[in-house]
Parts: structure tokens; C-alpha cells; sequence
């Protein structure tokens, strides 16, 4: 079988997954579901009724272009977000002209991809309210690749072993520590992305999108 | 490795860290109705055909303006010859060239030895030259008493295809614009201009000994009479691979005027499901409103223009020196560019409010080539064959199922334009005379 070769994200086969064959494109879903759902979630400023339009239209959109997705060319997870950025971008203009939103989040994601392409860091600013926290942490986490989120998840949530994160994913224990450290430090510099954006005003002094 | 010891700093002290991501156990998860939902969107785009791939198009089953196509040519196919009644098939012949609108009920059942289910249902109105409006209802509702999901409306002349899905129930409209181009025939053969009326052709084909009479019933108080046959599906359902075997129909004509009233259509699809046609509420030259056929975007909706254009060529070749190596992917190549008999079509998509371009093209394969790939794999297929186009771009591809020695692949890496791509890599002297 074909499938993803890098770790954490779902194993597909693309081959009955172009076929569109039923069981496959189920498995699909669910696997992506709510991955999907909380990427979107955050960059429509956490309204559910959009977020649920956002999403269904995310995995018609992509279904319909499936033939176009090469796993030689990077992930499903991104793959996914970049068709939902698209679908973000519509409706939040249909929404609302004036929205903040694509900027803000243009702003963010350019920033983190410069962030991580310099390892560099941004300090995280101590203004940030207690109350704002937990959800700057959760919009960080549906921002990361797949494979980060599941590994971040497993250690920290699941309390799974670095045993058993091994064996879920087929590889060592070695691996799952540089896994695990790359995780973090994504986490890290995509937090401080997020958080300075907020508080440095590219969300033109609004509250935490 | 940086200075950093990934391997021995993943469980480095950092507890202002853990304590962050600890915040974020509970992500947002799908609510329930929402998969659901989803779902059941998702199992309808499973049934349809892949958009904007006109060379792999399945056209019968789901695309509205395809069912109306295989329903219209079903009818002109089986009209049977010598109808008992009243109606001379003179008669019947001399009415059925005159057709310009028409107007009907369609239904798809598919079905398998566990389930059974109507995948569509619609009602389409055809107006020539070249207008079709087709509105999709839910499975299992009336059709006069509900609102449609979709309302796809399709303008079409010679070289061009404007399309218009309205979906109302969520404010959205897709606008598609086909531009066709070819070096050959007058109109591409993935082009048909006047539904109502180009498939009366078909009637050539009509023999008297392909029906037999089933008896006498009324549609809607009407008196009709019944026919049975028996034929080739894939005969029938012209447009399609997707029919296999002997397809089952029965048409039902009105006693006194023969005007047909009612058709069924059965047969079995290549993955081995039941499909039933059932085609009702027939009309025939009734005045049809030219609004119905309107192109035009409600206030306020939320639109999605895209553009296609498709070429189909003849006698068109890669040009010489171009590398092509198809097989699995890791694995020697299984087909190089002496095995390429020809070009034969590509397709460029559009969409003016994305970044999600597409170029796919269709190569035809020496017969013995595509065996050996069709071949490999058969016998292997968990994998994915791939193309290296001209060690530019290597990218997966799949066999066409209706055409064996035809073979697809997206090369919008390339970021070329079709005139760009016919120019740098095919022999084509396709006209360019649309925009």
C-alpha cells in the first residue's frame, strides 16, 4: 500500500482514495476530521456555525480535487489547510468585507514560516492574560503539522510511553525523542509567533481572534 | 545535528513549556451532526464525476446534464418500431425530428445485494440550440413539493460551455467556463450542442425485433402502451465505460399520440452495483421559459469562477528529445517516450478565486506498452505508478478505465499555460480562434 511516510499523519491509500471509493474517503474523514475542524475553527474567530460551513466545503473542495494531492509533494494535513485557507478567505469575506481575520492570519503564518526557517525566537510576551492563554495554546497546537500535534498529544495528554509512541508509529524510541523535541520546539516558536502577533497589534487591537 | 542533542533534549527541563501545552488538552473536536453532515456531502461527491476532467469524465450516474444526455439517447435509441395503437411510426418519426424542448423527471437507483438507495433525482429542461437546465433534488422527496440542493444551468455553442450550479440552500454558486478547442473535428466529441435534438439520430439504429409489447397501463390518466428490451449497455449508455452486460429497459408511449410517458432503465455498473434510470412526467415541445435558462448569480451569493479549457487533438505527438519514464514509483521506468503513440488531449483549469491551478494531459500509449503498465499494475496495486515528465517534474498517474492504452497526469507544476505547453512539448496546430 501507499501510503504517507511521515509519521503521525493517518495511513491512506491514495490509490482507492482517488477511486473515491467509499470505505476509503470515510476512513479519510474521520482520520482528518477534527484536525481539520480546529485549524478552522480559530482562523474564523471561533464562530461554530462558520467553522461548520468552512470545513464541509474544506473536504467537498478537496475531494473534488483529490487527483490533484501528490504524496510526493508534502502532507495531507497541510494539503488540507491550504485548500482551507482558500475556503477561510471566501467566507469570511462573504461574512464580513472588513474582517480582520485573512490579514491576521496571513500576518501569522507568514511569520511563523520565517520563525522556523530561522530558528529563531520571539520572546513571549508575559502581557498575555491568564484567561487568553489556554486558547492561544490550543490555536498553537491546530496550527502545527499533524505529526507534531500527534506526538505533543500522546506525550503530554495520552501520557504514552516513549515505548509506546514508538510502536504506534513503527519507528524507535530514538526517533520518537527527536520527534518529540522538534515538536516542542515548533510549539514553541509557532506559541511566540502567535502571541506577539496578538499582542503586537496585527489584529488591529481586537482580542484574541 | 546542531549543537542541540535532539535525541537527549526532548525531555530537557522546561517546565514553563509542559505547563503551556498541558493547557491545550481540550482542542476542538467535529461536533457530531457536522460529520454527519459532512458525510452525506462527501458520499454524494464520491458518486459524481471527477470535475474538470473531461477525458475521465463518467458521465452517466450523477452530472445532470449526463443523465439527461443518456436518458434523451435511451429514448431515441428504444423507440420502438411498429408502435401498436393508433401512432404509425411514420408518425412518430416525422414528430421526433421536429423536437427542440423537452422536459422530464429523472430518478437513479443503485443498488446491491445489501442496500438500495436513489442517488438523484431531478428535473431537467432541454431547449435547443444548446440550453439545459437541470435541478437536483434530494433522494426520496417530490419534486414538486420540495426545493432543489442544485440548479445546474448549461449554455453551450460551438467551442464554448458556460456552466452555472446554484446552491441554494447555502447562497453559493459555481460558474464554470469551458473553452474547447481541438485540430480536428468541427465540435470535440466531449461537446454536445443540442440535447434535445441530436440524439434523435439515434433512431437509425432502431429495429423492430430489439422490443417487445408488455401490455397497456395510464401515466397521470393518460392511456399508454408498453415496450420491453434487451441490449448492449454500453451501447445504450453511449457516453459511458461505466454499464456492463445486457441493459434491461421499458418505455411506455401514449396509446394515442405516442408521446412517451415513462422509462426505465436497468443494468449493471463496472463495480458490480444495480442502476435503475427511471425517466417520468415527459414533455415534449412544451414552450419553456427562456429565464429558466438564465445565467445570472443571485445578490449577495457567494460565487466561484473557474476556467477550463480542454483541447483534444489528432495526429499530435510529443516533440523529439523529450524524456518520459512511466512505472512505480522507486522502480525502473516500465514505459519511456518511444512507447508514447500520441497526444491526445489536455486541460488546463483555472480557478479565479484560488491559487489551486491545474494542467492535466492525456497521452495514448502503444497498445503492447499499456498492457505491460496495465499489467504491472494489476498485479501490483498497492502501487503508484509515476511519471517523470522531460526530468522536470515526476508526479503519480493513473490508467484510464474506459481507455486501456490512455494515461493521465497533472503537470501544473510545470506553471505553463496550454499554449505554452502545446508549443515547447506537442506537434499540435490547434487553432486558436476563442478566447
Amino acid at each position: 500500500m501507499k501510503t504517507t511516510t511521515t509519521q503521525s499523519e493517518p495511513i491512506i491509500d491514495f490509490r482507492r482514495l482517488r477511486r473515491r471509493e467509499k470505505a476509503e474517503v470515510a476512513r479519510w474523514f474521520e482520520d482528518f476530521a477534527d484536525p481539520v475542524y480546529g485549524f478552522i475553527f480559530y482562523r474564523v474567530g471561533r464562530d461554530a456555525d462558520l467553522a461548520a460551513d468552512v470545513v464541509e466545503e474544506t473536504f467537498v473542495t478537496a475531494l473534488e480535487k483529490i487527483d490533484r494531492f501528490n504524496p510526493d509533494r508534502g502532507e495531507m494535513f497541510p494539503w488540507l489547510t491550504y485548500i482551507a485557507r482558500n475556503c477561510i478567505r471566501k467566507a469570511l469575506r462573504r461574512r464580513d468585507k472588513d474582517s480582520f481575520l485573512p490579514d491576521f492570519w496571513e500576518t501569522v503564518d507568514n511569520l511563523m514560516t520565517r520563525a522556523i526557517a530561522d530558528q529563531g525566537n520571539i520572546d513571549i510576551n508575559e502581557q498575555i492574560e491568564e484567561t487568553e492563554t489556554v486558547e492561544l495554546v490550543r490555536m498553537t497546537l491546530t496550527n502545527l503539522p499533524l505529526r507534531y500535534q500527534a506526538a505533543l498529544r500522546r506525550h503530554y495528554f495520552e501520557e504514552m510511553t516513549l515505548h509506546e509512541m514508538a510502536r504506534i508509529e513503527g519507528t524507535s524510541e530514538e526517533a520518537i525523542k527527536v520527534l518529540l523535541y522538534r515538536a516542542r520546539q515548533a510549539f514553541r516558536t509557532a506559541f511566540e509567533t502567535i502571541s506577539a502577533s496578538v499582542l503586537n497589534g496585527d489584529n488591529k487591537g481586537r482580542a484574541i481572534p | 545535528m546542531t549543537e542541540i542533542d535532539e535525541r537527549n533534549d526532548y525531555g530537557k527541563p522546561d517546565n514553563n513549556l509542559d505547563r503551556l501545552i498541558e493547557l491545550g488538552e481540550q482542542l476542538p473536536r467535529m461536533p457530531e451532526d457536522l460529520k454527519a453532515r459532512i458525510r452525506t456531502r462527501l458520499a454524494e461527491v464520491g458518486q459524481e464525476p471527477e470535475k474538470k476532467n473531461f477525458l475521465f469524465r463518467r458521465w452517466i450516474i450523477v452530472s445532470p446534464l449526463a443523465a439527461a444526455v443518456v436518458v434523451a439517447s435511451f429514448l431515441i435509441f428504444f423507440w420502438p418500431a411498429g408502435t401498436p395503437g393508433t401512432v404509425s411510426w411514420a408518425d412518430v418519426q416525422k414528430k421526433l425530428e421536429q423536437v427542440h424542448t423537452m422536459a422530464f423527471k429523472g430518478y437513479i437507483e443503485v443498488s446491491t445485494t445489501a442496500e438500495k438507495q436513489i442517488i438523484d433525482c431531478w428535473k431537467v429542461y432541454h431547449m435547443d440550440p444548446g440550453l439545459t437546465r437541470s435541478e437536483k433534488y434530494p433522494p426520496d422527496t417530490d419534486l414538486d413539493e420540495s426545493k432543489p440542493k442544485s440548479i445546474f444551468i448549461n449554455k453551450r455553442e460551438p467551442g464554448l460551455s458556460e456552466n452555472l450550479t446554484l446552491y441554494p440552500n447555502s447562497n453559493r454558486a459555481e460558474w464554470v467556463t469551458h473553452i474547447f478547442r481541438n485540430n480536428g473535428k468541427e465540435i470535440p466529441s466531449s461537446q454536445i450542442i443540442n440535447l434535445a435534438s441530436e440524439n434523435w439520430k439515434l433512431m437509425e439504429r432502431i429495429t423492430a425485433d430489439q422490443t417487445k409489447r408488455i401490455g397497456n397501463r395510464s401515466f397521470k390518466g393518460l392511456p399508454a402502451v408498453g415496450f420491453e428490451f434487451e441490449a448492449p449497455a454500453r451501447e445504450i449508455v453511449g457516453y459511458s465505460g461505466e454499464p456492463t452486460g445486457q441493459a434491461h429497459g421499458q418505455l411506455w408511449v401514449g396509446r394515442d399520440d405516442g408521446v412517451p410517458l415513462f422509462a426505465e432503465l436497468k443494468f449493471r455498473n463496472t463495480i458490480g452495483q444495480n442502476v435503475r434510470i427511471e425517466t417520468s412526467d415527459i414533455k415534449w415541445n412544451v414552450p419553456l421559459e427562456e429565464g429558466l435558462f438564465n445565467i445570472s448569480v443571485p445578490t449577495g451569493w457567494n460565487l466561484n469562477r473557474t476556467r477550463i479549457e480542454s483541447a483534444e487533438y489528432e495526429d499530435t505527438r510529443l516533440v523529439s528529445g523529450i524524456i518520459m519514464q512511466i512505472g512505480p514509483d522507486g522502480r525502473e521506468p516500465l514505459v519511456t517516450a518511444d512507447d508514447v503513440a500520441g497526444v491526445v488531449g489536455a486541460e488546463q483549469t483555472t480557478d479565479y478565486d484560488s491559487n489551486v491551478p491545474g494542467m492535466m494531459i492525456t497521452i495514448e500509449l502503444k497498445p503492447e506498452s499499456a498492457k505491460r503498465l496495465y499489467d504491472y499494475g494489476e498485479e501490483h496495486p498497492d502501487q503508484i505508478m509515476v511519471v517523470n515528465f522531460n526530468g522536470q517534474i515526476k508526479v503519480a498517474t493513473k490508467m484510464d478505465v474506459t481507455h486501456t492504452t490512455r494515461l493521465s497526469f497533472d503537470i501544473s507544476l510545470l506553471g505553463l499555460s496550454l499554449a505554452e505547453l502545446e508549443t515547447r512539448y506537442f506537434t499540435t496546430s490547434i487553432e486558436r480562434n476563442k478566447p
